[in-house]
């Protein structure tokens, strides 16, 4: 091989999980199962973020694939060969994790050089300066790995998994530690080299708007399954459950008890002493459900479906947010207004909402009802 | 409640300077919020006004009496501070009954006891898990519980130091609500710090913007929004964060660095030919656009190199020349990655700064692209 100018984009190759479990047992202790039985088609050059609260499986899923972890039973496969059983090193992920060891006694340069200066890539310093450009840490090359803070040593951490142009890329929460505006700024730059070089990758996180901004498909997970696998748009509008529907969207969609009816044949919810006319078609007449309202689907300028009484009225000046009490309703409802409006507790505020925006699930399952 | 008037205060640590003579005036029964990131200052300040710090410089009054010499505790001030500091042996209702029955304050009878505990827990929501221990708490009910400490024993200011910031954004959202209807509900001085500007926009009746140690700007949520002093409170304030993009003036027009967008100069900021200027475009104000929206929008042309769905919004990242501007759109009708696109903006919405030799320089407000007033940036007034 001869040594080439810059490294060629690797060759992305596609990731399967195929009835993935792990199962911990711990002598003296019932047995733990972690991921219970996991199915993943992710194509060449996707990204997939795993999305999930702590203890959803998610990590360790991760870490199955990059060999960290043992596999109870099920397969992984990377392109078309099996993987379950090769050391971490054989499989050919680049992995980004947070705790991922730096040579202490090397500067971050040298760090990040080492391992394309092993494999004798030509110009390796300039490919170490442009990918630290790119993630706003240049000013770092020079130091050494124990001066840095928790959210630098994350951007080398992550420019090391990057800079070796792997064709399965693996990141555990790799925006953690940033500060809110930085984060955005190198999220957008992860994004944009991911496309670039075609990494195959999957993002492990619990931060929902990293999940829906980064992802081409994400699978949000909890209690060891998977409960929604789609892209952000249909995670977002089309929620398979409840969980799924409460765990994506800031603020939370608003939740509150209904109870099915019908109007001329149509089916209408009755919420406290409003009404609401969902897309739903299915469902039949006194069936109890929770509906689900997001803040930002929220119409205050349409029919008084709902009625309620404004408790609390915050102007962010881009837009607004009133916590409204719904009449017969317990709960209060976060209800965001336009730029345009604004409010005084006490006001008397009309809520509706489009058809298709009003969710409702089974109140013992928390499946979706459509 | 009380006045607050923090006058030429400066605080040194050995060779470092937390606060360069801090000037502002808190009214009675105000709701003050000093925004700045960590770093600036915030803390000090609060600590100066609490007396838990010797300031090297300048005077304190509370209700008009001069706090020079005067002990914390005598101070009347109620501190709240990041941290959660509870008694873990004893219940919710008996570490909130404990300021109370310090006698620090005045004495309070079983009857008066409980009737301020009561009213305080209704309000943070807290009423049900009085008989609790701090351990079976939750995160967010032990911040409550830890607030409520504060805002039982009556003062006549209260300060409190980030007292959202370790709950996770969604419990946060519904706490600053919470906190909101306490503070109409009250009529005490607060003075309240924080690095969230959403926390600052939704809870100040002003808003002191404080950078190293030095206050850019003191406003109304409003009058800082639409008029902030520089850039740095500029993009202090909103999320994503304000696009800046060089302009040069040439012949009565400022036309952007890249050649692609130009609007007439506005006569009453006395722009000259020649100057470079920075113009200030907020994202979600970028508009995704159709064809003629009227004469006094921008339409700047471009093309989108990312879409990032973001909850009921996608974010997209546009690249106009040698520009990268984030721009917000709805989700339903968004443009596509790849595709070409007119972002429009509404002239009085564009602000114009001073040029900055470095990226990362703050430069002062000139104006609007309409001509609107300029501002004025606090050191620049004293």
């Amino acid at each position: 091989m001869t040594a080439a100018n810059t490294i060629d984009r690797p060759e992305a190759r596609a990731l399967v999980l195929d009835k993935l479990r792990k199962v911990y047992q711990t002598r003296g202790r019932p047995s733990f199962e972690a991921v219970k039985g996991i199915d993943m088609h992710i194509e060449p050059g996707e990204l997939v973020a795993l999305l999930g609260p702590s203890g959803c499986g998610k990590t360790t899923t991760l870490r199955m694939i990059a060999g960290l972890e043992t596999v109870t039973s099920g397969e992984i496969r990377i392109g078309d060969q099996s993987v379950g059983d090769l050391p971490p090193g054989k499989r050919n992920v680049g992995v980004g994790f947070e705790s991922y060891a730096l040579y202490p006694p090397l500067n971050i340069r040298e760090n990040l050089a080492y391992g394309l200066r092993a494999r004798k890539v030509a110009d390796a310093d300039q490919l170490v300066d442009q990918l630290a450009e790119r993630l706003e840490m240049r000013e770092l090359l020079d130091l050494r790995p124990a001066s840095l803070s928790s959210g630098q040593k994350q951007r080398v951490a992550l420019a090391r998994a990057l800079i070796r142009r792997p064709p399965v890329l693996l990141l555990d929460e790799p925006l953690g530690h940033l500060d809110a505006s930085a984060r955005n700024r190198v999220r957008r730059e992860l994004k944009l080299l991911q496309r670039e070089f075609g990494y195959t990758t999957i993002v492990v996180t619990h931060d929902q708007l990293e999940a829906l901004s980064l992802a081409d498909r994400m699978a949000v997970m909890n209690g060891g399954i998977i409960q929604q696998l789609g892209t952000p748009d249909e995670i977002f509008d089309d929620p398979a459950n409840q969980f799924v529907a409460d765990f994506v969207g800031e603020p939370s969609i608003n939740l509150f008890p209904g109870k099915v009816a019908r109007d001329n044949g149509n089916v209408i919810v009755r919420v406290g002493d409003g009404t609401l006319i969902p897309a739903a078609t299915g469902l039949s007449e006194g069936t109890d459900v929770v509906v689900g309202l997001r803040p930002q689907d929220c119409v205050t300028s349409g029919p008084a479906d709902l009625r309620g009484e404004v408790a609390v009225f915050e102007d962010f000046l881009e837009f607004g947010q009133a916590t409204v009490k719904i009449s017969e309703v317990e709960k209060p409802m976060v209800v965001q207004t336009p730029a345009e409006e604004t409010y005084r507790p006490g006001d008397e505020i009309a809520i509706s909402a489009p058809a298709e925006r009003i969710y409702l699930f089974d109140t013992t399952t928390g499946d979706r009802l459509r | 409640m009380a006045t607050l008037d923090v006058r030429g205060v400066r605080k040194t640590y050995g060779r470092t300077t937390a606060l360069h003579g801090l000037d502002f005036e808190v009214g009675s029964g105000e709701f003050f919020v000093i925004l700045g990131p960590s770093g600036a200052g915030k803390t000090t300040t609060l600590k100066s006004v609490a007396g838990l710090v010797d300031i090297d410089a300048g005077q304190v009054s509370i209700g008009g009496r001069d706090m020079t010499g005067v002990e914390p505790y005598h101070r009347n001030v109620g501190m709240a501070f990041e941290s959660y500091a509870l008694y873990p042996q004893k219940t919710v209702s008996q570490n909130l009954a404990s300021p109370l029955s310090s006698g620090r304050t005045g004495s309070y009878s079983e009857a008066q006891q409980k009737e301020r505990i009561d009213a305080v827990t209704t309000t943070l929501g807290i009423n049900h898990l009085l008989d609790r221990f701090p351990r079976e708490l939750s995160n967010g009910q032990r911040q409550r519980t830890a607030l409520g400490r504060v805002l039982v024993r009556p003062a006549d200011i209260y300060l409190l130091d980030e007292p959202l910031s370790h709950l996770d954004a969604k419990l946060r959202a519904s706490m600053r609500a919470e906190l909101k209807t306490l503070g109409s509900m009250s009529d005490t001085t607060t003075l309240y710090v924080t690095h969230d500007y959403q926390e600052a926009l939704a809870l100040g009746d002003r808003i002191a913007v404080l950078r190293d140690g030095q206050l850019v700007q003191v406003d109304t949520p409003e009058e800082i929004w639409k008029r902030p002093a520089d850039t740095f409170v500029a993009r202090a304030l909103g999320q994503p964060e304000m696009n800046l993009v060089d302009a040069i003036v040439d012949d009565g027009r400022v036309r952007f660095a890249s050649g692609l967008a130009e609007f007439p100069a506005p006569p009453s900021l006395d722009l000259t030919t020649g100057q470079r200027v920075r113009l200030g475009l907020r994202p979600r104000e970028l508009m995704v656009g159709s064809e003629n929206v009227g004469h006094d929008w921008l339409d700047i042309p471009g093309k989108v190199l990312l879409s990032e769905r973001l909850g009921r919004h996608v974010e997209l990242d546009v690249e106009a020349g040698s520009d990268q501007l984030i721009a917000v759109s709805g989700s339903d009708h968004a443009p596509r990655e790849g595709d070409a696109v007119t972002l429009q903006i509404h002239l009085p919405n564009v602000h114009i700064f001073d040029a900055a030799d470095a990226a990362d320089t703050d430069t002062a407000r000139i104006g609007s692209a309409t001509g609107d007033r300029p501002a004025t940036r606090e050191q620049e007034t004293r």
